[in-house]
């Protein structure tokens, strides 16, 4: 940086640190950040119970050894139920009730269907897939005792099942691991969005609606090291909130008792420096793409406007990474802010450098900050940059 | 020395200037009169490089402006339609600035810090950030910005706007002690009492264009009025009948 962009420079720095409100604005993110991966976190906790093994409470269920046995090798855990009739709600600690005939075990014996009712909530995701593991258990033993059956009366029991499947899930990560890592991803990725975001708008729009523009702009300083230096103060808060959050986030980490994260964390001496190495020029493209923005607008309102629309591509982009990610060509992962990701992803999720998404968001934030600089300044040039709103 | 020679700038449809030239002297006080949108500040605005005109030019000292912004900036202290202070800033801070970026450093910086706070008693003020400040400070604070490198050439664009009567005294004390030390001093003002008080010569402008320009007695020898303010409202007029008999013809010969 030549002497008159770090003149410019150390005054924006010294102005915007000086306001409150600029400061709380950039790093209220980075700070908050254990609090909202605490809440991540909470997530997946709730969501172990979807691992947890179904839970089934049967009335006469003295009845039914041989049924609890399967269902046990099944990894249900059966309960005994003591109501009758329909139960009111299902009881605490189970997801499901099986109601048994009283003449269940002589009906067994007998040979003749057995009508039994089972009970679930289907108020959630977590009771609709419990109560379907519960009733295909129990299908398929009423399968097997169907067999069995046959088999005594001297009947194959392939006859009356022609054809039988297994299913295998063959997901590369489950839907939470998905979830989890997009969000710890996308608290990454928005930290330089919010970071930069008050100081970008304060140091054009701002200084245009304090009519403190023009006689900047009739100083000896050219439009080019005015950028400069204002790209410099942006590019410092949207560092440093990122850098903040990185920080946060790594401590929280920290927190978190080992084994219980949906997912694998490469987190060590060679992942976090190339993680940083990749968020500061990210975050300067950041930081140019604001100064851009800001420098169209006549007022500080209405960059804040623009300029809080332009945060949403980091939320837009990381839910286009979970929900969308398996439908997604891969030319679309080299795109800005995707790439970016791909690559934050492979450093953090796998605990190595996917070099062609890293070198591909480095090129875009070089040639985009030269550009949108360039842009700018010139823009600065401009005579309407003399009045303001 | 400021020479500015047949000036236009159009935005759009307006023609803010049609054709204005005029010279500033050394060791003068020149003052543009003229009513609200008369071209006043976008002259100005050329002047302190600000504007790419449509025609015409500006030289500075000799330097053309168009050619080289940044040579005449330096030889320019601008004092422009508003203070444009920066509020979280103090006043030295400020100072500080502006003399950085005319490649003030060291001593020579401290030293023109030191000059300029007793040239405009700005020792109370010195230390506090300038949100808050009254008119008259905040004049003080943009006219220390304007003078501190020392520039052989101050514009200034209405500068008694909203000050007070001793605020206005200061200032005319202060524009008088430059013209003193041999600086040129350009302004623009409407006020009669400033213009009359102030100004070596004068050049009156109306609808983008110089109608007469002269020293305050010569203009009001030339209308034959018994004033500046009567001689300027003659002087507008008459240029406002001539503008309208020209537009007349000039749509005759189109038809």
């Amino acid at each position: 940086m030549n002497r008159q962009a770090f003149i410019v420079y150390k005054k924006e720095l010294r102005d915007m640190v000086r306001d409150r409100r600029m400061l709380i604005a950039a790093f209220s993110f980075a700070l908050l950040g254990p609090v909202f991966m605490g809440f991540i976190f909470m997530l997946t906790q709730d969501s172990e119970a979807e691992t947890q093994n179904a839970r089934l409470a049967i009335a006469n269920m003295q009845q039914a050894p041989g049924l609890v046995a399967f269902l046990e090798k099944q990894e249900i855990t059966v309960t005994a139920h003591e109501g009758v009739g329909v139960p009111d709600a299902i009881p605490e600690g189970t997801d499901a009730v099986l109601m048994l005939p009283d003449d269940y075990a002589s009906s067994l014996e007998r040979g003749t269907m057995i009508l039994g009712s089972l009970f679930v909530n289907e108020a959630s995701k977590t009771g609709i897939e419990k109560g379907h593991e519960i009733k295909d258990t129990i299908d398929a033993f009423s399968g097997y005792i169907g067999g069995m059956r046959l088999t005594a009366r001297g009947i194959p029991p392939a006859i009356v099942s022609p054809i039988v499947v297994s299913k295998f899930d063959i997901a590369e990560e489950s839907f939470i691991s998905q979830t989890t890592s997009g969000s710890f991803l996308m608290l990454i990725i928005m930290a330089p969005f919010i970071g930069g975001l008050a100081v970008a708008v304060d140091t054009l729009a701002g200084e245009r609606e304090r009519h403190s523009m023009q006689p900047l702009l009739a100083q000896p300083v050219s439009p080019k090291n005015v950028i400069l230096g204002k790209l410099a103060m942006v590019s410092t808060f949207s560092i440093a909130g990122t850098l903040l959050a990185l920080a946060t986030f790594l401590f929280a980490i920290s927190l978190v008792p080992a084994g219980t994260l949906p997912i694998a964390l490469h987190l060590n001496m060679v992942t976090v420096p190339l993680i940083v190495l990749q968020l500061i020029p990210f975050a300067i493209l950041i930081a140019s793409v604001q100064l851009f923005i800001s420098i169209q607008v006549k007022s500080f309102k209405e960059g804040q406007s623009y300029i809080s629309m332009f945060m949403m591509v980091p939320m837009f982009v990381a839910y286009l990474k979970i929900f969308g990610g398996s439908k997604l060509p891969d030319a679309a992962f080299f795109a800005p802010v995707l790439s970016e990701m791909e690559s934050l992803s492979s450093l953090i999720f796998n605990g190595e450098p996917d070099f062609a998404h890293m070198l591909t968001s480095l090129a875009v934030a070089v040639v985009g900050i030269f550009v949108l600089a360039k842009f700018t300044a010139k823009k600065l040039e401009s005579e309407v940059m003399l009045d303001a709103a | 020395m400021i020479i500015v020679k047949e000036l236009a700038k159009t935005y759009g449809d307006v023609h803010a200037v049609r054709d204005v030239t005029f010279h500033a002297d050394d060791a003068q006080i020149t003052t543009l009169l003229g009513a609200n949108g008369s071209g006043k500040t976008t002259t100005l605005r050329a002047i302190s490089g600000l504007l790419k005109t449509d025609k015409g030019s500006v030289t500075v000292d000799d330097i053309l402006v168009a050619e080289d912004a940044m040579s005449a900036q330096r030889r320019l202290g601008v004092f422009p339609d508003s203070f444009g202070l920066y509020p979280r800033l103090t006043t030295r801070e400020h100072l500080v600035y502006f003399a950085e970026l005319h490649g003030l450093t060291g001593q020579r910086l401290e030293d023109a810090i030191d000059e300029v706070t007793e040239t405009l008693n700005l020792a109370d003020i010195l230390d506090r950030r300038t949100e808050g400040f009254s008119q008259g400070q905040r004049m003080k604070v943009a006219l220390a910005r304007a003078i501190l490198h020392k520039p052989s050439n101050i514009v200034l664009d209405e500068p008694t706007r909203g000050l007070d009567v001793m605020n206005i005294r200061l200032l005319r004390r202060i524009l008088l002690d430059l013209k003193e030390s041999g600086h040129c001093v350009l302004l623009s003002s409407h006020v009669m009492a400033e213009v009359e008080a102030l100004s070596d010569h004068v050049v009156i402008m109306a609808d983008g264009v110089v109608c007469a320009e002269g020293s305050p007695e010569e203009l009001v020898k030339q209308t034959g009025q018994p004033n500046l303010e009567e001689a300027f409202v003659t002087l507008t007029e008459q240029n406002q009948h001539a503008h309208e008999v020209a537009e007349k013809n000039s749509q005759g010969e189109a038809a």
